[in-house]
């Protein structure tokens, strides 16, 4: 059961963060917004990149281009995580200097990231070694995950109860209201998969391991729903959008 | 005129119109601010007005203000426009990831 939900989960990151990012991409190719761009290029890279090529490096252990797509990885997860800043520090903090030195402080332990885990790939010589390389540098990649989404989860919430009250008194729009919402959910949900990987990953005991396997795959999951109705929104759902923002 | 001043120039009139003092006015236009899900250093004057229409009067009204309709109507007319800026708003960013 655990391993049809990984799978499915797996398969769903894949393919929704890819789509999603590469329609936030053709967003930012019309529009030239930044933080278009850094959404995008983000969502495109953490689900559609970071996933595989953290799989393929794995898998192609003790072959002499498994260092290589290991760095690979590193890069592309690391360079995820800063454009995440970036869009937070642009949408929420436009030009203000503090946000600016989180996403550059981000930037610079992405690179401190690369180097060490690189070096670490270097030395890899079977499965076993990338298992263990993988376990060892785990909290050093769930890390700017819980910082990263808790930032922009909670900028979200704080502007979702600002246009909450300025729908009211109609000074907001309905679907861009409820956007913000599912932005600050989906960030909520990457917090609690954080925490439960960081929490079970060093648990002994395969059960525990399934367990936590199931709860992230499920979280994922909701949070691909999130990004989609977020970002890529049936029209069935937009209307019905309208229609409780009339309503209510 | 930036977003600050027109919260700035909201305050001065409030205060000249009515017996609040100048704490007493920045904080009920604060409040009426809050209430109304906006940011005293970010208001444009269209939201300002709309506050003024819809939340400033109870506001006052609470405070023994006589006259607060017509007193945050006098405002409103006495606005200055908002000067154009860069900042943009999180909800201008995220109605264009929408695609719209």
């Amino acid at each position: 059961m655990h391993q049809l939900v990984l799978a499915a989960s797996t398969a769903t990151v894949l393919a929704v963060w890819a789509f999603v990012g590469v329609r936030i991409l053709l967003v930012a190719r019309r529009t030239r917004g930044f933080a278009e761009f850094s959404l995008g290029l983000s969502c495109f890279l953490l689900g559609g990149l970071a996933v595989p090529t953290s799989a393929m490096a794995h898998l192609s252990v003790p072959s002499s281009i498994a260092p290589a797509i290991g760095i690979t990885s590193a890069i592309v997860t690391m360079t995820g995580f800063t454009l995440l800043f970036a869009f937070t520090a642009r949408a929420f903090h436009f030009q203000e200097r503090w946000a600016m030195a989180l996403v550059w402080a981000m930037a610079l332990y992405g690179l401190f990231y690369v180097i060490g885990n690189g070096q670490s790939w270097l030395a890899v010589e079977t499965r076993v070694d990338s298992s263990a390389l993988q376990r060892q540098w785990a909290p050093f990649t769930i890390c700017p995950a819980l910082v990263g989404f808790s930032w922009t989860g909670l900028e979200a919430a704080r502007q979702y109860r600002m246009m909450r009250r300025r729908f009211a008194l109609g000074m907001a729009d309905a679907v861009v209201t409820n956007r913000m919402l599912l932005w600050g959910l989906l960030s909520a949900v990457a917090i609690g998969d954080a925490l439960f990987a960081g929490t079970f990953l060093y648990l002994g005991s395969p059960l525990g391991r399934e367990i936590q396997q199931v709860i992230t795959g499920m979280g994922t999951i909701v949070a691909s729903v999130c990004l989609v109705l977020a970002f890529a929104p049936p029209k069935a759902y937009l209307r019905w959008v309208r229609r409780v923002g009339a309503e209510s | 005129m930036s977003a600050t001043a027109v919260f700035d120039n909201a305050c001065s009139q409030l205060e000249e119109r009515t017996s609040l003092d100048r704490l007493e006015a920045r904080g009920t236009v604060r409040l009426a601010l809050k209430t109304a899900g906006l940011e005293p250093g970010k208001v444009t004057k269209e939201q300002m007005l709309t506050v003024l229409e819809r939340v400033l009067p109870g506001e006052l009204e609470s405070r023994g203000i006589d006259q607060a309709e017509s007193i945050c109507s006098t405002i409103g007319n006495d606005l200055p426009d908002t000067a154009a800026t860069d900042v943009e708003s999180p909800e201008a960013v995220f109605a264009r990831l929408g695609g719209s």
